[in-house]
């Protein structure tokens, strides 16, 4: 399982649907891979009994690669460095380096070469040290010739043009480290994480699958510096691209976790017999109508995201501007982690300049998001970019009324059974909401078909069923394919 | 008409999400059409169409951007300038404490922060305690500062704490080995009185813990608890030393003032590296540090470290050499001039760090504009920089060499000591900086070489010259030729290797 920045380190809706998925293929083996920013993070998750291992890739915390790790020896290490030297590098790596700049700068033209040039990295880069190759003047020469002196980069910032290279060379990390054998590697985004993935396939034959959650290109477009200038961001854009194409490229099956993004794996080249979606599944027993001790005449609404831009907080503390003047027996309550301090503080200063501090609170991150669920009474996502959000489904699960942006697969995960409005409209929101709050009937009634919607689409044995046949299914084809070329041999 | 303004702000707090320098209405209209606000939309807001919905969103970013700019250039004021380099200057001159700190008490209090001189002998063991406890520790604190600060840079206060301790325990236990062993050597050699060796192991244990103490406070340059250690140390030895009056071992307030300035040291490093990863809750667990990774990053630093101070004592261990009946003695007709000349260090020091922040706040772009095909025109300017840094430097210890000379000339018998020591020091801190330097580009190897053949000239020069004329007040001149040299040297060097290709070797710093 190859994981970024998610399982079981942070928690969330893709580390919510690694750890359900592990736990619940109790007849399957895994070896969890999770590109990290730094070492020795706290996990979230206990693993399951069928984790045999984990193999923790930091790109940034460690001065060297591989330090974090107890088994990876000094003397082994010193062994790197003293056989790694300028000409090495420039005889063996630097010619691989070359494509693989000469790919990413345009985006992949070409998924096949560049993935050759990432494994000859990688076969470099387990034999060699990471820093002082990525350290050498070779290395750097490379660069300027491929980036700074590209028609299209030139007009780039210097210093930014710096940053990025300090970027790739730690990205290109993942590569020093020698990935376990398996008989299948299923990545939980088509990110850097799914390189190893790559790898495998093309060293070992190893089928390879993607689940998007989210579209990662996407949201990496989202995301994107709004300072940079557009050579700048067309420069970090083409480098997702590469990285998402060459993905696409050597997957055996991409694995949407809604109709939504289908649109946008067909546009970046993923052919459609690879597709196949597969909605996320959600335990019925846990997430259920349940008594809480809230007793007061509170109408709670619940927000249940990240602190995080992409998650539109603002957009729900300006809603409840409006909401709170009509009905002051409101409030908000949102659960979730800090993701982006910065933002966090705006929020807050939001929520001041509109007197709201006893109207929206933060309630840090729900060690129960069922007991969350169940004070609501009526739970919002106020998001401006989603995947397909559990926070969606489990909260119907639970008989809630939602109301929704219409990002991502919202719209698929409510179907009709919920309020969805406009995303980044703060008065389509706070009108949703108000509709919900103003009629307990259809409040209720919306809540019951929803649990009942739930049920029937999005519960764990189908969502189970599905990547046990897709597992069996990649599996098969590779003997077959290895039949085949028996046979004609 | 306040709900349409309320929304306008959000569609322009929206667009801002998106772009945050649209140009004009029409940068909007495009956003806005992105993020799905449609013709509808806008009629529903009162506007006739996108476009003119856009005038007025636009109206509201411009609020935003000029309430920026606003802020941006308030940042920017000539006052403001002022006051930063006022606090890089004073910034500085604390990194030549303690010699400034503890002058400065001296002649407003009359604390007096080593023992008063009663006799040579005396003197000789506080005076080679403090030479042999710098030289001594000087190579420890480098092992782990560079992993100190690497954790620092990255917030991950946890790791800092553990390289902290570590730090500590490796430190204190050189101290005690190496006291252990220069005790047992001096006894076994019979070289001094059995009182004298009491009174060096007392001092060299004492300034060992304090010189190991704060270097982390120099190294994450935290100058305000640098500057209260040294204040608390010389408050401690100015109570005991008046409660300690009348007693003959009155000179332990000394050494009560040392180690209460570590206790300060270790106290504010701990509660200040505790806070940090208490109150920013950290999601770090089982931080193992590894040692062997740790001391071969630091070793080449340590290195460096080591042989500076070996360089700066050398002149004096020169003249305090005597052969018999003591190896050393300190030499007061030298000591004066010479530790007055130190104080040539801190105005320097200052312009030096104003300098290499401005230097490393320009490597980073922050001062910056170049486009990526201008790298030629990037070096240029830092060389630029570098050479103005330089200048200023030499400048500005000319003219404090000066000033000072005006002020001390009455109380030095040999000018010509002074003024060979002080024009040493211009150069040692023109060292420092080009040392400070292949530092921050993390090429600690590469200033070595000067290093050592400096030390070794420093010496055998000195040695010649002594030998020569018979008098050996000429180390300062060989002193003062060496740190010529080596600054000279790593001059050029800077400037054929580290600024000739500096976007590499800043990109690599990293």
């Amino acid at each position: 399982m190859l994981c970024e920045g998610t399982y079981p380190f942070y928690r969330g809706g893709v580390s919510t649907w690694t750890h359900n998925l592990i736990l619940n293929l109790k007849d399957y083996e895994f070896f969890v891979l999770s590109v990290t920013p730094a070492p020795f993070l706290r996990r979230r998750y206990d693993l399951p009994p069928n984790v045999k291992g984990i193999l923790e890739i930091p790109l940034w915390g460690t001065e060297f690669a591989k330090e974090h790790i107890q088994e990876f020896r000094f003397r082994d290490f010193l062994s790197r460095n003293l056989s790694t030297d300028e000409r090495k590098i420039r005889e063996e790596f630097v010619p691989s380096l070359r494509v693989f700049l000469d790919e990413v700068k345009y985006g992949c033209k070409d998924p096949r070469r560049l993935a050759e040039a990432i494994c000859e990295m990688h076969v470099f880069l387990t034999k060699h040290d990471h820093r002082k190759t990525v350290r050498s003047e070779a290395f750097w020469n490379v660069i300027q010739e491929e980036l700074f002196n590209d028609r299209l980069y030139e007009y780039a910032k210097l210093s930014y043009m710096i940053d990025f290279s300090r970027i790739l060379s730690h990205i290109l990390r993942l590569f020093s480290y020698e990935y376990p054998c398996a008989d299948l590697s299923h990545s939980s985004v088509a990110a850097f994480c799914g390189l190893p993935g790559i790898i495998l396939k093309i060293e070992r034959d190893i089928p390879y699958l993607i689940t998007e959650h989210g579209v990662y290109f996407r949201e990496r477009i989202l995301d994107l510096p709004s300072k940079s200038s557009i050579i700048e961001r067309m420069l970090l854009i083409n480098l997702y691209r590469a990285i998402v194409q060459v993905n696409y490229y050597y997957a055996d099956r991409v694995l949407p976790v809604c109709r939504f993004n289908i649109n946008w794996e067909r546009e970046l080249g993923v052919s459609e017999e690879k597709i196949e979606v597969i909605y996320n599944g959600i335990d019925m027993e846990k997430f259920k109508p349940l008594k809480t001790s809230a007793k007061d005449n509170l109408k709670r609404i619940v927000v249940m995201a990240r602190i995080d831009k992409l998650k539109g907080i603002m957009n729900i503390i300006e809603a409840m501007a409006k909401v709170s003047k009509r009905h002051p027996e409101a409030i908000c309550e949102i659960y979730g982690p800090i993701s982006d301090r910065a933002y966090f503080k705006a929020c807050q200063r939001k929520i001041k300049s509109l007197n709201l501090e006893d109207k929206v609170l933060f309630m840090g991150p729900a060690d129960k998001p069922e007991l969350a669920y169940n004070r609501a009474y009526v739970v919002v996502q106020p998001s401006l970019s989603e995947g397909f959000p559990f926070t969606v489904i489990e909260a119907m699960a639970c008989g809630k009324p939602v109301v929704a942006t219409d990002v991502g697969g919202i719209s698929e995960a409510i179907d009709g059974f919920g309020v969805v409005v406009p995303p980044r409209s703060s008065i389509a929101l706070a009108e949703g909401i108000m509709k919900v709050l103003e009629n307990e009937e259809y409040a209720e009634e919306m809540g019951r078909k929803a649990r009942r919607y739930v049920l029937e689409r999005f519960a764990y044995e189908g969502f189970l069923e599905n990547y046990r046949r897709i597992y069996l299914e990649v599996l098969s084809e590779r003997i077959w394919r290895e039949i085949i070329e028996w046979q004609r041999s | 008409m306040a709900e349409v303004l309320t929304d306008l702000d959000s569609l322009a707090v929206a667009v801002l999400e998106v772009d945050e320098n649209v140009k004009d209405y029409l940068d909007v209209a495009v956003i806005l059409e992105v993020i799905g606000v449609t013709r509808e939309t806008a009629e529903r807001y009162g506007y006739k169409d996108i476009f003119d919905l856009a005038k007025a969103v636009f109206e509201a970013i411009r609020y935003y951007q000029l309430r920026e700019e606003t802020a941006s250039t308030r940042k920017k004021t000539r006052i403001d300038s002022i006051i930063e380099a006022l606090r890089l200057f004073a910034g500085g001159v604390t990194l030549s404490s303690p010699w400034v700190i503890i002058l400065l008490v001296y002649i407003i209090f009359k604390v007096s922060w080593l023992p008063v001189s009663e006799t040579p002998l005396v003197s000789t063991s506080v005076n080679l305690a403090l030479v042999a406890s710098i030289i001594s520790t000087s190579w420890i604190s480098p092992l782990f500062m560079r992993k100190l600060f690497y954790f620092m840079y990255q917030k991950m206060h946890l790791a800092a704490r553990k390289i902290l301790a570590a730090y500590f325990i490796f430190g204190f236990f050189i101290t005690f080995l190496i006291a252990i062993l220069l005790v047992t050597f001096t006894n076994a050699l019979g070289l001094y009185p059995d009182w004298w060796i009491t009174y060096f192991t007392i001092f060299f244990v004492a300034l060992s813990l304090l010189w190991l103490t704060t270097a982390p406070l120099y190294a994450l340059r935290l100058y305000i608890p640098l500057i209260l250690t040294y204040l608390c140390s010389l408050l401690i030895i100015s109570v005991s030393y008046t409660m300690m009056r009348s007693l003959p071992q009155k000179f332990m307030a000394h050494v009560y003032g040392m180690i209460g300035g570590s206790a300060v040291a270790i106290i504010y490093l701990t509660v200040y590296l505790y806070l940090r990863s208490r109150f920013k809750p950290e999601s770090y667990e089982n931080v193992k540090i590894r040692l062997p990774f740790t001391l071969y990053l630091g070793m080449p630093y340590s290195i460096v470290n080591l042989l500076y101070f070996i360089f700066i004592f050398t002149d004096r261990l020169l003249v305090w050499y005597t052969g018999s009946p003591y190896p050393f003695l300190v030499d007061f007709f030298y000591e004066t001039p010479a530790s007055l000349s130190l104080l040539m260090i801190a105005v320097p020091f200052g312009v030096m760090n104003c300098y290499i922040q401005r230097f490393y706040g320009y490597l980073s772009g922050e001062k910056s504009e170049f486009a990526a095909f201008q790298v030629d025109e990037y070096r240029g300017s830092v060389r630029k920089i570098y050479l103005k840094m330089q200048t200023a430097i030499f400048l500005s210890g000319f003219l404090f060499w000066i000033i000072l000379l005006f002020f001390v000339r009455n109380q030095i018998a040999d000018i010509a000591i002074f003024t060979s020591l002080s024009i040493g020091h211009i150069f040692l801190v023109s060292i420092i900086s080009n040392i400070l330097l292949f530092f921050c580009m993390h090429r600690p190897s590469m200033p070595l070489l000067p290093l050592l053949l400096g030390t070794i000239l420093n010496f055998t020069l000195g040695a010649i010259l002594i030998k020569t004329y018979g008098v050996k007040y000429v180390a300062s001149m060989s002193y003062m030729i060496s740190s010529i040299i080596i600054a000279i040297f790593l001059i050029i060097m800077v400037i054929e290797t580290i600024i000739k290709k500096i976007d590499y070797y800043y990109y690599s710093a990293f």
